[in-house]
This record gives C-alpha cells, structure tokens and sequence, in this order.
C-alpha cells in the first residue's frame, strides 16, 4: 500500500462529488416547491416575496446560481439555510457526529451478531441449528429497519416500557459538549451517567438499524464460509488433523471475509438511507432527521450540504473498506 | 514385509435423497511396507473416493455401506457405521492433492502454514520448527527455502508449490502418502521432476505410496504394483510389468493400445470400445442387484 494508492483514490473523488453536487443542484431546482413560499406564511405581500427571493439570489438563472454555489464551496462556504437561517456547515457539524456515533454502534451489533450467526451455522452445517439460523436471518432481512424501530417502539416502550424511545439522552441532564460527540467525549471527560443516558437512548434506534444489515451480512458471510469449507486447502486441512473449529476459523474465515466485507460497503449505502427514517421515528438528532425537515422546508442550502456529506461519508467509508480488503487478502497488495 | 494398509471388501455408496447410490463395490487392496502402488481408472471410476476413505475425509452424504479399511501408520480402521480415527494417528497417513492452485491456503505465508502442519506432530521453539521447514523445503528441492517460507502462496508457481504440498505431506514422516493425480495439473517437463522427486523422497524413507492417476506412461515409471478400476470395482491388480506386458482383462488391452506411441502409426492409435464401456457399466449393475438379494 502506497501513499499514492491513497492520494490517487481521494483525487478520484474529486469527480464524484462534483456530480453529486451537479445532479442535487439542478434536481432541487427542477423540482416543484418554493421555498420562500415555505417560509413566508399567506399573508406575505409580492414585494416581500420578491426582496425574499433576491436576498437569497433565487430569482438569477439556475446556470449564475451553480456557478456562485461551486465558488463558495471552494472557499468552505456551504451557503445559509433558508429555514433555519444559520451556517449550513456549521448545522451539520452539529449534528453529523450524533449520525456518526449511531451509525457505528449499529454497525457493530450487526458485524458482531452477523459473525457469531455465520459461524455457528457453518459449525452446524446440515444439522438442526443451521436450519435455525437460516430461517432467523430470513425472517429478520424481511423486516425493514423502520418497521423494526416501529415493532421496538410499541414492545419495549409502550408494551413493556423499560427503554427510553425518544431523543439522544436523558433532558434532565445538562452536558456541554465541544464535539457533539457525546459518546467519546464524555468517556474522556469521565461523565458517565452521560456515557450511560446516550448508550440507554441509542439501544433501541441503533438495534433497529442493526437488524436487517445483520441477517444479510451473516447470510453473505455464511455462504462465504460455506464455500470456502469447500476448497481443496480446507480438505488437506482435515487431512493433517486440524479440528472443525480451528479449521473454520484459522483456514476459512479470513478468506470468507474477502467478499463478505467487499459487500459491506454497499450495505454502509443502506444504513444511512435507514438512518434518515429511523432517526426521524425516534426523535433522534443526527443528520437524518435533519434532512427530512430540509425536504419538508426546501431548504435547498440545506439539501444540498447533506447530499455532499452524505456523498463524501460514502466515499470514506469505501475507501477504507477497499483498504481493509487488501490488509485481509495478500493477494490484492501491491496491485 | 509389514502389511500397512489393508482394504477388505469395500462398499461405499452416496446417499442422494432416500437412494443409495453405488460408488465402490467390493475394493480389495493390500500395501506393504515401501510399496508403491497405481490406482489408475477412468473419471468416475471411484479412484479418489477410495482415496477419501482411506483419509477418512468423505463428504458428508458418504456411507462405506460394507468391508473396512485398516491402515497400520495410523491404527485405525475405517468400516461401516463407525470411523475411529484420532487425531494424532493422522500424522500417520498423508495427502497430496492434485490442484497445487487451490490446495494451499492464499491468505497465509508458506512459513505459518508449514509451521502450523509441524506443531501437530513436534513440540519445540517456533524458532527450531522454522528451521525444521527450511530443511524440508530444501529437501524437495526449492532454492532459497528461507525466502519461500516468508512468501504467499501468489507468488509461487505451480511446480513450486507442489513441492511445498510435497514437503508437507512428508513432514509428519507419515508411513503411507496418497497421491491423487499429483502431476495432472502440471506441465509436462515440471511433471517429470515432480515424479522424480516423489520416487527419491519414497525410496530414502521406505514410504508406501498410492499413487492415484489416469497416466499409465506414470504407472509404469512410479510404480510397483497396479490396480485398474471401473465403475468401483477393480478389474485388474498385479505387478506392473506383469499387467502391462500381458493383461489379462479386455479394458486393461483397451486402454493400453489408446496410449500414443512415436513409434507406431496414428492409425493403431485405438479409443477404448463403447460397447467394452457399457458392458463393464451393466456387468456393475448386476453386481449390484445380486447383492440386493
């Protein structure tokens, strides 16, 4: 692995996020709904209407508009929201690290289940509990996260209500945060009853996206494994002695991981697309839930900045998989 | 001489849905000590599932339905209903396979792998166990073993990395080696030092071989004695030269007149009979139904 590796594929990203932002810019545009229409109640006269619309330089051609949006991005402008009326960068900054924070929790629980589940049914190849984890990871991939986060609401908050189901943590607590990072920052700063409110409140919204990424990474794992546990230097393997386990584990399992976390980077593509309903459903402050008001408002600033996180998240996110990959296979080093 | 593996009257067959199906039909075979002996057959004609018993490494769908196999290296038997075969008696009995592309494992350094396949028979410093690799890699005749042992599978080549699967099938110095179609996936001059290697690494340890193949031209430079297998069943067994001047069975004649030969005209060149083919198919299933009664 090279810096220029790493160099040449941030460079490359360059273009693609030049077209997210092309394709945002023009869509929202294209798109009926007026924004000022959204913010001005119907009392508004045309003149105020009109001044509105020059203010935040609505009433240009959509080519002088992109043009002035592409020079302020290059100076890390992200322009006004219209509906809040406060920095854009500054709002997502705000609220990306609480997005962050669920999103790898969730992504824990379901990498970690999703291996205990491949690698029992592996063990247990053509026996009962096989079958078992089958029709488990089945049912589980069938139900989408929101209709999980709704199934969670109604069982363990309103049925049996032992889990807080709204918000990032306790009101009743006041935290300072420098971050919005609550998670680390109040482990660092030695704030536990911090540390333990968000964990509370994440459990129910981070399971809910944990699930369905779970049963198709164990699936995908699993069947990996199984064809792995096929290969001719599995069968030498048993030859010389070594046991079931060891061989599942210490012959197959990292390369089953090749192609199993090569697919991890789409599903990352899932779990933000279900952050956006599930941080809605749960009242939760990340970036998500943001973006539906955004929609809601056209707050086209606003749109626009998440669209571009939400594209250089991606970006990131695949390139470190890529990296990963070609730490797990030697086969891919040196390309 | 110490018999080392004995096949009594072996019956395998593979469950598909209720049926069984036939695979091996009464296999008698006896190793002595130094023996090698060719397995040699058709595809299909059940040379690597005799093989797999031996090894005890059967799918999971497999069923040895009657006979047993005892092999003395590892003291175990392998019959019906029962399989009893430790862990530690498997360094007693090898394999290497046919694939060298697929037979090692491409995520491990040659050194962990070797290393790994030493420690289930020798305890010691990881430090003697590495220099105990390089010795058997040097054995099989790899030129700088030291730099081999810290590479990947990907960068060998394919002859390099069967005498790596070479060195390790001998590295447990186990008593019997099954070979199964060694140098099939290999070209043809590396295919002669390959089976040349085979032979010297046998003759300096006296191990028995059983050398499955369908390369008669390598039966007669390897081996011994020779079995001819069709549809599980072996049609014919005895020393080599004694098969391959005057055989006795029709298939055996078949097959040795489709051998090309520079010193005879394309025209003698023979494909065995069809008609030879069904009949040894029809001669199994009588042989089954008789033994349904």
């Amino acid at each position: 692995m090279s810096h220029w590796y790493l160099i040449n594929r941030l460079l490359l990203a360059l273009p693609t996020l030049l077209g997210a932002v092309t394709i945002t810019f023009v869509l929202l545009r294209v798109v009926p709904g007026d924004p000022i229409a959204m913010m001005t109640g119907p009392g508004a006269t045309e003149a105020d209407i009109a001044q509105l619309r020059a203010h935040y330089g609505l009433d240009q051609s959509i080519v002088d508009q992109f043009i002035i949006y592409l020079g302020q991005l290059f100076t890390g402008d992200f322009g006004t929201s219209i509906s809040l009326r406060q920095d854009v960068g500054e709002l997502i900054a705000g609220r990306l690290p609480v997005t962050v924070e669920l999103v790898v929790i969730a992504m824990c629980i379901a990498v970690g289940f999703a291996l205990i589940l491949a690698l029992k049914g592996v063990y247990w190849r053509d026996r009962w509990p096989e079958r078992l984890i089958d029709s488990f990871i089945g049912v589980i991939v069938a139900i989408p996260d929101f209709l999980w986060a709704l199934s969670l609401i109604l069982i363990l908050g309103v049925a049996i209500p032992v889990m807080p189901i709204f918000g990032r943590m306790d009101l009743t607590i006041s935290f300072d945060s420098w971050t919005n990072f609550y998670l680390i920052e109040s482990l660092l700063r030695g704030r536990f009853e911090v540390t333990r409110s968000v964990l509370y409140h994440m459990v129910l919204p981070a399971v809910s996206l944990a699930l369905p990424l779970m049963a198709i990474t164990a699936r995908v794992l699993k069947s990996c494994l199984n064809a792995e546990m096929n290969r001719e230097y599995i069968t030498l393997a048993r030859t010389r002695g070594f046991g079931r386990l060891r061989i599942i584990y210490r012959e197959a399992l990292r390369n089953a991981l090749v192609p199993a976390t090569a697919l991890s980077g789409v599903q990352f593509t899932f779990l933000i697309g279900g952050t956006v309903l599930v941080e809605r459903i749960f009242g939760y402050p990340g970036i998500g839930n943001m973006a539906i008001d955004a929609v809601i408002n056209r707050d086209l600033p606003l749109i626009q900045g998440l669209v571009l996180t939400f594209a250089v998240l991606f970006i990131l996110v695949n390139l470190f998989i890529d990296i990963c990959i070609t730490l797990i296979d030697p086969r891919l080093r040196y390309a | 001489m110490t018999k080392i593996l004995a096949v009594r009257d072996l019956h395998l067959a593979m469950r598909t849905g209720e049926k069984l199906v036939p695979v091996l039909r009464g296999i008698n075979l006896n190793l002595p000590q130094g023996e090698v002996h060719g397995l040699v057959g058709e595809s299909g004609a059940g040379k690597t599932m005799l093989g797999r018993v031996i090894l005890d490494i059967l799918p999971p769908n497999a069923v040895v339905t009657a006979g047993h196999v005892d092999c003395a290296t590892t003291g175990s038997q392998i019959k019906s209903g029962g399989r009893i075969f430790s862990n530690r008696g498997r360094s007693g009995i090898s394999l290497i396979p046919q694939d060298p592309m697929t037979s090692l494992n491409p995520v491990k350094k040659i050194g962990k792998q070797m290393v790994e396949i030493l420690q289930l028979a020798h305890t010691g410093p990881p430090r003697a166990l590495q220099e105990r690799a390089e010795a058997l890699l040097a054995e099989v005749r790899i030129k700088k073993p030291k730099e081999v042992l810290k590479q990947y599978p990907h960068h060998l080549s394919g002859g390099m990395r069967q005498r790596v699967l070479i060195a390790m099938a001998f590295s447990s110095e186990p008593g019997i080696i099954i070979a199964d179609e060694p140098t099939t996936a290999l070209d043809v001059s590396v295919q002669r030092r390959v089976l040349r290697l085979i032979r010297d690494l046998q003759k300096e340890r006296n191990t028995t071989i059983l050398f499955i193949t369908h390369d008669l031209g390598v039966v007669a430079k390897l081996c011994d004695k020779v079995s001819l297998m069709h549809s599980g069943m072996i049609l014919e067994q005895g020393l080599v030269s004694e098969v391959f001047h005057s055989p006795s069975h029709p298939y055996t004649r078949s097959l040795l007149n489709a051998i090309p030969r520079y010193d005879q005209p394309r025209e003698k060149l023979a494909p065995v009979a069809e008609d030879l083919q069904s009949q040894l198919i029809d001669e199994a299933r009588k042989y089954d139904q008789q033994r349904q009664v």
